[in-house]
């Protein structure tokens, strides 16, 4: 049995543009093809990347890479653990297409497993790796943070995903348009407490889909005082906007 | 008269004809054609499916189905101004016309037009979810290349409550800064 773990670049298309085309059906093929071939492990993808990790019988793994690094989807293709194993460090394959893999339960074993290897490589590798595998970096975010910073989407999450998912659409609202300030979210008292309104945006940073800036200096005329929800000028409803509110029922 | 567009975009069966025909008020105008090759279903639009909601006497919200393809780009012409909202439709299924939709979000430019978008995923409701979050990561990817901060929202076309939705989407998202 053997295990096999690459990272590989998504191919630009017609207009130089990274997309991860094709990674539903490649979902779709592996999920049915995997459990026969015994193959386990994970695919994930970020910003741009794939990670997978193949495990299995050594014909099946070996026979699997040859299409892998013929196949145009796969660019720049970087195999970081090549070794034969005696255990498998997952019970079946995996999509885990946000989450910081190394974050995941379902990944530990297999960074234990193969600590050895992943410790070795160097700075530009783990670099590499870093939106998968957090290599000795230490991003952890210190407590309050967030306080007076302004936060805007780069995308909405996969709400499909998501236990609460009327609580996340309106909290995504907020973030959709412009830069809107953490401190806001907090006082609305709409999303939980501090902690739990904390935990969602830590959340979406992990997943890539946030940016987080310092308020403009004409937007607070005192940076020690926290943004308030009255601080938000709020918009004139247009009478379209009441209008569809009536036609559904809403108003 | 204050009429305002929401434009519903999308590949041939994606869910356009149905969606305008379960928000729509009047008997929509339909340009349907029977198909002369095999596309998984007897007939399709070749123009431009129209419906419309009236929210008073002088305000209306016009509801309008155009394909997604690029041939059909004269028609996004007709449906891109005083544009309330842009769905876009995506079938699941079957794999995208990813440089398809790369075009349509450089003509329609939500981000520069300040148009708010949806995207809509629809004959999903037996989906894989492992295929249908895969799905959801290649839509957002476009959409990130293209600066657009949508929700990619599961939708049923068939559905009164789910077409119902996505309005009050749409209209919660145009109301904020």
């Amino acid at each position: 049995m053997k295990c096999i773990a690459y990272v590989s670049r998504t191919t630009a298309n017609e207009r130089g543009i990274n997309l991860p085309a094709g990674l539903s059906n490649i979902v779709q093929i592996s999920r049915k093809r995997n459990p026969a071939a015994q193959i386990t492990g994970v695919l994930s993808y970020r910003r741009g990347q794939y990670v997978q990790v193949l495990e299995g019988p050594t014909i099946e793994i070996d026979d699997l890479m040859k299409k892998v690094l013929a196949d145009p989807r796969h660019n720049d293709i970087w195999v970081f653990v090549d070794e034969k194993v005696t255990k498998r460090s997952f019970d079946k394959w995996r999509v885990s297409i946000f989450d910081f893999i190394d974050q995941g339960p379902i990944f530990k074993t297999f960074i234990e497993d193969h600590q050895q290897t992943l410790d070795a490589f160097t700075f530009e590798q783990k670099a590499r790796l870093q939106d998968f595998i957090n290599l000795g970096n230490n991003n952890a975010i210190a407590t309050h943070y967030y306080d007076g910073k302004y936060l805007k989407l780069l995308a909405w999450p996969d709400l499909n995903r998501t236990s609460q998912p009327q609580l996340i659409m309106n909290l995504c609202v907020k973030l959709t348009k412009n830069p809107y300030p953490f401190d806001s979210l907090v006082a609305s008292d709409e999303f939980g407490t501090y902690d739990q309104v904390t935990d969602i945006i830590k959340d979406f940073e992990s997943l890539g889909i946030l940016t987080v800036t310092e308020p403009e200096p004409s937007a607070v005329s005192d940076v020690s005082e926290p943004a308030k929800p009255q601080d938000i000028p709020a918009k004139k409803p247009s009478r379209f906007y009441g209008a569809i509110k009536r036609f559904l029922g809403m108003g | 008269m204050d009429y305002q567009k929401l434009a519903i975009i999308g590949e041939v069966g994606a869910g356009k004809t149905r969606l305008v025909k379960t928000l729509s008020e009047i008997s929509p105008l339909e340009t349907e054609a029977k198909s002369s090759i095999d596309i998984g279903k007897e007939y399709t639009t070749v123009g431009i499916d129209y419906g419309r909601i009236t929210l008073a006497d002088d305000m209306a919200l016009g509801i309008y189905g155009v394909p997604g393809q690029e041939r059909y780009s004269f028609l996004w012409e007709f449906v891109n101004r005083s544009l309330w909202g842009l769905l876009i439709l995506i079938k699941y299924g079957d794999i995208p016309d990813y440089n398809n939709l790369d075009k349509l979000l450089t003509f329609f430019a939500p981000e520069k037009n300040q148009t708010t978008c949806i995207v809509g995923v629809t004959h999903c409701e037996d989906a894989d979810p492992a295929s249908l979050a895969a799905l959801g990561q290649e839509v957002r990817a476009v959409l990130m290349h293209h600066n657009v901060v949508a929700p990619i929202i599961n939708a049923d076309p068939r559905s009164r409550e789910s077409a119902i939705g996505l309005l009050q989407l749409f209209n919660t998202l145009n109301n904020e800064q």
